[in-house]
């Protein structure tokens, strides 16, 4: 027989080959399907929440009202010096200030706001279709999160007349099966290679702003942010006794938490350590003598503990609740003094007591490789301040929105 | 069209069907084309459980990336190309394209005659073809079974066109012999 007699009845044999279909195997084809639909779901709810955040936050910037990111100050309130003892210790007399001060202290936050754009998917019917304009197609349609539309298959699928195939015609998908496989990361990760190992140990490292109200929504009582002596009869009297409503720039804070995660994965508590950094501007009475312009600075240190249940999510995308609480400690407050005559001096004092605070919020982690991912965290934070904490926007704005963005270590 | 019946749809109706996710138009093909792929997958399979798991996978890529279909050529043969693109995907991450090929189990070819078609089922010629040795059946499967140029063939298993020829003649009688021994054997 004939080479090609024989591989033609080689070639019959095959394609005459029948077998039942396998209803298991099709239960597990079409459930993987729902997951995958539901994983390209996520994937688009995210980009659009993604964005929307960005946005948001965008918003809250442009609402502040100068771009230097602070409030304007009150010119018209009225002098109220305070009377009340706190147990602010001075570290250091009234020295002139070496240091010339800082006229401008701009903080400056930008998100960048992706945008989900549609991808027409038009091929033009008189145009041949090369399989690199076919994978290019595919990609811009998996990526925009659009394969599946309608219009498209309705112009390709009009162009087959034919059910015949020749070697000619499947020379067009040349390749495409491939690149369309090796292009679809979800079937790459999902269902060729081995699911990814639990780690129920993560580490973070990220940081967060708060966001700063309207003036209005201050509840400024005019007291001393720094009073030591002044008792009657005492004569070394130092004070900061603001005069003006504050303004309080965005609270900076940068942290680590380590986190353990139980339940399969559905509850996490961690704990961390946490710095942050708040800075405001006021008019004050110093020492009961001179009229000045102040900055602030006061240094937090904290212990954050919080928990975590995972709400939905796969081996890329988890969508999160978590909620907690942070004991800190102020390290240090520093004023930058210059009064109206141009004198200008510094001071700083250790804060005494501990700063409560409780905080609830979602969040949400990519991990674009196995062991890391980047996460945000829009929360909700209440600070518990007495007399002690120094004057800051938690004391004066106790409800906070906070914003933390990070990387996340799975180990 | 969703009142018709998805059975005696056509393959391009039930391809815009499956592009909108119906499941039911997804799991008539499915039905209707699971031999012809499990055949293919079988082909280039070691063994069974490998061939349900390319099956498997097949599948999902077909229903998820349908849109691509052009609709130029035949839907089967657009789903041929995929599955057998897969095929080669898991065979390169095993690393066994290039692994030499035993030529010891065979001399000469023995003379096949026709009629021994009639006798041999299918079920029995697509087992030898999956115990053909690796580089043979690869070769052979593409050319002789998917209609595969040489010079298609050698791009995609990176390998000289003198070696797919070299690979197909042998491939062709190994499996001669093999047909030869089971029709004396019946």
């Amino acid at each position: 027989m004939k080479d090609e007699l024989f591989d033609r009845k080689i070639r019959e044999s095959v394609e005459s080959f029948q077998a039942d279909s396998d209803s298991g195997l099709w239960d597990s084809i079409s459930g993987a399907l729902a997951r995958k639909r539901k994983w390209m779901f996520i994937k688009k709810v995210s980009l659009y929440g993604a964005s929307v955040a960005a946005v948001l936050l965008g918003v809250f910037m442009i609402m502040s009202p100068d771009n230097e990111g602070r409030l304007s100050g009150s010119s018209d309130f009225s002098v109220l010096p305070g009377e009340q003892l706190s147990q602010v210790v001075v570290e250091e007399d009234v020295l002139p200030s070496q240091e010339p001060l800082n006229e401008d202290y701009v903080v400056v936050l930008q998100q960048e706001v992706q945008e989900v754009q549609e991808v027409p998917h038009k091929v033009a019917a008189d145009i041949p279709v090369s399989p690199t304009i076919i994978a290019e197609s595919i990609n811009e349609n998996f990526h925009s999160g659009e394969s599946f539309g309608e219009e498209l298959t309705e112009n390709k699928v009009a162009k087959s007349s034919e059910n015949e195939s020749s070697p000619e015609e499947d020379s067009e998908y040349w390749g495409v099966g491939e690149e369309l496989l090796a292009d679809d990361e979800y079937f790459q990760e999902e269902l060729s290679a081995p699911r990814a190992k639990r780690r129920p140990i993560t580490v973070s490292a990220g940081g967060n702003v708060s966001t700063t109200g309207p003036e209005s929504a201050y509840n400024f009582v005019p007291g001393p942010s720094f009073n030591v002596g002044g008792g009657h009869g005492v004569k070394d009297n130092h004070s900061v006794t603001p005069t003006s409503a504050p303004n309080h720039y965005f609270p900076v804070s940068v942290g680590v938490n380590l986190s353990y995660s139980f339940l399969n994965d559905k509850l996490s508590v961690g704990i961390g350590l946490n710095y942050t950094y708040l800075f405001s501007r006021y008019e004050a009475l110093v020492d009961r003598r001179y009229n000045a312009d102040v900055e602030q600075s006061v240094h937090y240190i904290g212990i954050p503990v919080n928990f975590y249940y995972n709400i939905i999510g796969n081996e890329y995308l988890t969508f999160y609740a978590n909620a907690g609480g942070m004991l800190e400690r102020g390290l240090r407050t520093d004023y930058d003094i210059t009064t109206f005559s141009g004198e200008k001096m510094d001071r700083y004092t250790e804060p005494k007591g501990v700063q409560w605070s409780v905080n609830a919020g979602i969040g949400l982690e990519y991990r674009f490789i196995n062991f890391m991912g980047v996460y945000l965290e829009p929360r909700i934070t209440y600070y518990f301040t007495d007399a002690l904490q120094p004057l800051t926007v938690r004391s004066e704005q106790p409800l906070q929105f906070n914003l933390e963005l990070g990387f996340r270590f799975h180990i | 069209m969703l009142s018709k019946s998805y059975s005696t749809m056509s393959d391009e109706d039930l391809v815009k069907a499956c592009v909108r996710n119906n499941t039911e138009a997804q799991k008539v093909l499915y039905e209707r084309y699971y031999s012809r792929m499990l055949a293919l997958c079988l082909r280039y399979s070691d063994n069974k459980d490998d061939a349900k798991d390319s099956l498997h996978d097949g599948f999902i890529a077909i229903f998820s990336k349908i849109s691509s279909y052009s609709g130029s050529g035949s839907f089967e043969g657009w789903m041929r190309r995929v599955f057998v693109n897969l095929m080669l995907m898991k065979i390169r991450r095993k690393d066994v394209v290039k692994e030499s090929v035993n030529v010891d189990d065979f001399t000469w070819a023995i003379p096949v005659q026709e009629n021994v078609f009639d006798k041999i089922r299918s079920k029995d010629v697509i087992k030898l073809i999956s115990e053909m040795p690796q580089g043979y059946r690869i070769v052979f499967n593409m050319v002789v079974i998917e209609g595969y140029s040489y010079q298609e063939v050698a791009k995609e298993l990176n390998i000289s066109e003198v070696s797919v020829r070299s690979q197909l003649s042998r491939g062709r009688m190994w499996l001669r012999n093999k047909i030869s021994k089971m029709e004396d054997m019946q």
